[in-house]
């Protein structure tokens, strides 16, 4: 595996030089409450990698919010356009980048290629970075994560003791081109750095709190009736935040949009909490009621996955368990069903 | 407070012990320590579990709506609604009765549990703190004082923080911390009253209409349309929200900026003469979005064009809901006055 | 790369009302290019998204059988935003269909079998495909007796009623259509489809039974089947559901570890059991 450092001094020109041939994307402080989001950035005192991970993961770069499948003009379609663009996402947590890997599942695999995802998948080089203080709401061990993982990571980036330098390890042929590419701003790495990555590794493990997540699937399965999914999702708004914030939560809505004759075909974000996901046309639902919902949420990710993809489909990242506006945490709902008999 | 906290217990208990309720809406301690959630719980032993400190942000009235809604009843045999116990600062208290006046919950069926409010935490102003103090660790105690709000972390540090620098800012500007027209009131000592935001309103007042307009849009520029807010809201209580009909469809589903920001609108003008201002959207937005300078100009307009605060009493309807023979015809007569 | 997204122009050919309540049509559509005619290869009990520009898309199964060459029929009922359009387009109108899509009946395991259809209200749509299919010169001799139990609210809402008067008069099928209640002028069956399977008492030696109906009909079919001995795998169901992108992606026709379109909408009994009841 290509290891090198990069030395705090030569970060910066590093950056000028990505943001020659690609657009360079990476936690900024989006202005509000201290929080990052992952924004375009050109130069290094914009990132902030906070221990507290960014507000929307990095799935939007990869399967925005909103995006136009294709225009048309009155009965006829009159363009498709794929995004184009070589991009450089940097400072994506192992949680994020893990969930790409299980994005790349729904939307590449399965026998038909989503073209639109596939493409900026392909422009993209991804840069992760561990983390050494996971919060109290990070439970990636729990799920097989770790957070010095490098799943989904082209480089895997990482903060050596010596003065800011950054150690980058390639896990992937586009993270060693990257190395060569940029051979000029790094140095070469030595046996005492790489202990000391992998006593940092760790470290930081060992300061997360794991759920033993064995036989959860076995368990969830055979607890698909129990009253614990009235009882434990009785406080649910039906919100989209927990679906919106998860950096692997994919489902989308397909609608048209037009003015006069012209119009587009958008997709967007949706959620399976929404009331009116699956509401037929013919007013019938077959979830019309929440534990319901929060049922296809918590099994979709750890059991159905599992049987489809060979994953859960949690990254362990927190985010829904910081921003559910009232604090239904998925950890008490696994523990719940592992203590099922 | 300690004393709130064994207090709600007590009377949660008796309640139950008594039959008064088949179920109270309250808080318990949430994840990692930082915050509180809402909780049901139908017994007196579920009742342990019922919390009151400074992380008690959010509007329990929001439950209320659904817990009474039924299907068609056969006269003569209509099912007795649940009696329910909620657990409410001033805030819940006045979105309680607006949801009472509008018969989404009877007040007949509700017991109140009035709680005075020193103003709530943004807990994630606190686990912001203890992160830069201490990195991202569980808090596994946390002690609401006078002046300051104390922790402890799971790796054995003991931190304290100023409180009023993590108090919500709508809880600083709060007029009205004491619930009126509760059951039973819990003993404690709340806030001084608030300038409501004075500065706030008059600072959006000294705006172009231009102006406002862009503030409005940067703001709403970060929505992600999760519906978050309208879901945290008690008076949002629609099974059919305006933003998801498809025929017609008023709005894209979309983050289409001028889709975002008529939803919005719609739901904030939607609001007017019922909003109590709790706050509840602005806490529940997971983008920060700040919908106070707008939720509180309805608020005051409504209050100057119709001398009328909701929340406090059960017989005057909001004005936005009546009809009077003397009401002003001006909008129609003189739509650009002003 | 191929774009799952994008349909294919397709011109209306014909619309033809099926029923008396006005609110089912079949559409007859030609592909507008010819490679997409020619690529468009599918068997019976698969499904496409229609697609109106400005409405939106709608799943509906294919009714035409492959052996019907040069053009595809859909029939649609009248019931939201697109189909609400699409009932408002006349012949000429030019429009979008995505598919094949979803897998068909078990042809393969059809071979050599007898079946067994049972169907109400306007899901036959398939089925028409279906016995459109399996009559045709070319395939009769694959398949054993064909029984057919087809019923409706009453006489107007049956679909097709021309070719079932056909299939009515072959031998090579029995067709047996009914209604719930005796109306004036009817002189067919009366009774509830389950009813009437009940009382034909078709044998389930070496018979697979393909059942596509409102739920409810579903739900007091399955248990007369069972009862005479129709096992489980042998009990072969068409679902709808609440679609989007028709491919596995968008997730909301996902009900437990199965996508409604991409793993079906054909599942046995047998399979349908293990899911959550969310199903329909």
């Amino acid at each position: 595996m290509d290891k090198a450092l990069l030395e705090r001094k030569n970060l910066d020109a590093l950056l000028v030089a990505i943001r020659k041939v690609a657009k360079l994307f990476a936690p900024a402080r989006d202005g509000r409450d201290g929080e990052t989001a992952f924004s375009p950035v050109e130069s290094t005192a914009e990132i902030h990698l906070e221990p507290v991970n960014t507000r929307l993961s990095a799935k939007g770069l990869f399967f925005p919010q909103r995006e136009t499948l294709m225009r048309f003009s009155g009965s006829a379609l009159s363009d498709v356009t794929l995004p184009t663009g070589a991009f450089v996402v940097f400072g994506v947590r192992p949680c994020d980048a893990r969930s790409l890997t299980w994005l790349d599942c729904v939307f590449i695999g399965g026998g038909q290629e989503d073209p639109y995802f596939q493409e900026r998948r392909k422009s993209a080089v991804v840069i992760a970075m561990a983390c050494d203080q996971p919060c109290a709401s990070c439970f990636c061990t729990s799920v097989g994560g770790s957070p010095y993982g490098s799943e989904g990571a082209d480089l895997l980036a990482s903060a050596t003791g010596k003065e800011g330098a950054l150690l980058f390890e390639a896990h992937s042929d586009k993270g060693g081109e990257f190395l060569r590419t940029y051979a000029d701003f790094f140095a070469a790495v030595d046996g005492d750095t790489l202990k000391e990555r992998d006593e940092r590794a760790a470290a930081a493990k060992r300061r997360m709190k794991a759920l033993d997540c064995a036989d959860l699937k076995e368990k969830l399965d055979a607890g698909i009736d129990s009253p614990l999914w009235d009882t434990l999702t009785k406080t649910c708004l039906g919100c989209g935040v927990c679906a919106y914030l998860c950096p692997v939560c994919h489902c989308f809505d397909i609608t048209d949009e037009k003015r006069g004759a012209e119009g587009v075909r958008v997709r967007s974000w949706d959620s399976c909490q929404f009331p009116r996901f699956t509401l037929h046309a013919s007013g019938h639902n077959p979830r019309p009621l929440k534990k319901a919902r929060m049922r296809q949420r918590i099994m979709h990710k750890f059991s159905y996955a599992v049987e489809t993809a060979g994953t859960v489909f949690c990254s362990g990242c927190g985010r829904c368990v910081r921003a559910c506006p009232v604090n239904l945490d998925i950890r008490r709902i696994l523990a719940a069903f592992k203590d099922l008999q | 407070m300690g004393d709130a906290a064994r207090e709600i217990r007590r009377i949660a208990a008796e309640l139950f012990d008594g039959k008064k309720i088949d179920v109270l809406i309250g808080f318990e301690k949430g994840s990692d320590g930082y915050r509180s959630r809402p909780v049901f719980v139908s017994s007196a032993a579920e009742a342990e579990r019922l919390a009151w400190d400074a992380t008690c942000s959010h509007n329990l009235a929001v439950y209320l709506p659904s817990l009474f809604r039924r299907g068609p009843q056969k006269k003569g045999a209509e099912s007795a609604p649940p009696r329910v116990g909620v657990v409410a600062k001033a805030c819940d208290m006045r979105s309680l009765i607006a949801l009472a006046k509008e018969k989404q919950a009877p007040r007949e069926s509700l017991f109140v549990i009035g709680v005075p409010c020193r103003g709530m935490i943004d807990a994630r102003k606190l686990e912001a703190e203890v992160a830069r103090a201490a990195g991202g660790v569980e808090v596994t105690a946390l002690v609401d004082g006078e002046e300051a709000v104390s922790v402890e972390t799971a790796d054995g540090r003991a931190l304290s923080f100023a409180r009023e620098p993590l108090v919500h800012d709508a809880c600083l500007e709060c007029r009205f911390p004491v619930p009126r027209g509760a059951d039973v009131m819990v003993e404690g000592h709340a806030r001084p009253a608030g300038n409501n935001g004075d500065a706030l309103l008059k600072e959006f007042a000294k705006l172009s209409e231009t102006e406002r307009w862009q503030k409005f849009q940067a703001e709403i520029s970060r929505c992600i349309r999760c519906y978050a807010c309208r879901q945290a809201c008690p008076t949002c209580y629609c099974t059919e929200c305006f933003a998801e009909t498809n025929s017609p469809a008023w709005i894209g589903v979309t983050t289409e900026l001028s889709d975002t920001m008529i939803f919005h609108i719609v739901r904030i003008f939607h609001q007017a003469g019922r909003c109590s201002e709790c706050d509840a959207c602005v806490r529940a937005c997971p983008m920060g979005i700040d919908l106070r300078p707008f939720t509180k100009k309805i608020a005051a307009d409504v209050r100057e064009m119709f001398g009328f605060t909701p929340g406090f009493d059960l017989e005057t309807p909001p004005p936005l809901l009546t009809f009077r023979e003397d009401d002003q015809q001006g909008f129609i007569t003189e739509p650009h006055r002003g | 790369m191929k774009n799952p997204y994008v349909p294919l122009p397709v011109t209306i050919d014909e619309v033809f009302i099926e029923n008396e309540a006005r609110d089912i049509k079949t559409f007859r559509l030609t592909f507008d290019r010819d490679e997409d005619r020619a690529g468009f290869s599918y068997l019976p009990g698969q499904f496409a998204e229609l697609s109106l520009f400005g409405a939106g898309e709608s799943p509906i199964g294919i009714a035409s059988s492959p052996t019907e060459e040069g053009f595809l029929l859909f029939s649609v009922k009248r019931t939201g935003v697109v189909t609400g359009e699409l009932h408002a387009c006349a012949a000429g109108r030019k429009m979008g269909v995505r598919g094949p899509l979803g897998h068909p009946f078990p042809w393969e395991r059809m071979e050599g079998k007898n079946l067994l259809i049972v169907s109400g209200g306007f899901a036959f749509t398939t089925l028409r495909s279906s016995i459109t299919y399996m009559l045709d010169p070319a395939n009769r001799g694959r398949f054993g007796k064909i029984t057919a139990v087809y019923g409706a609210r009453e006489p107007g809402e049956l679909l097709y009623k021309k070719s079932i008067a056909e299939w009515v008069a072959r031998p090579d099928i029995d067709f047996i259509s009914t209604i719930d209640r005796q109306k004036d002028g009817w002189e067919g069956r009366v009774g509830l489809v389950p009813n009437v399977v009940k009382d034909l008492a078709p044998s389930a030696e070496n018979t697979l039974a393909i059942v596509c109906g409102p739920p409810i009909m579903i739900r007091f079919t399955i248990p007369v089947l069972l009862e005479l001995g129709f096992a489980k795998e042998a009990i072969i169901l068409s679902l709808e559901n609440r679609m989007k992108c028709g491919i596995g992606k968008c997730g909301r026709c996902n009900v437990g570890p199965v996508y409604v379109c991409k793993d079906g909408p054909v599942f046995t009994w047998a399979q349908l059991e293990k899911l959550p009841a969310e199903y329909y």
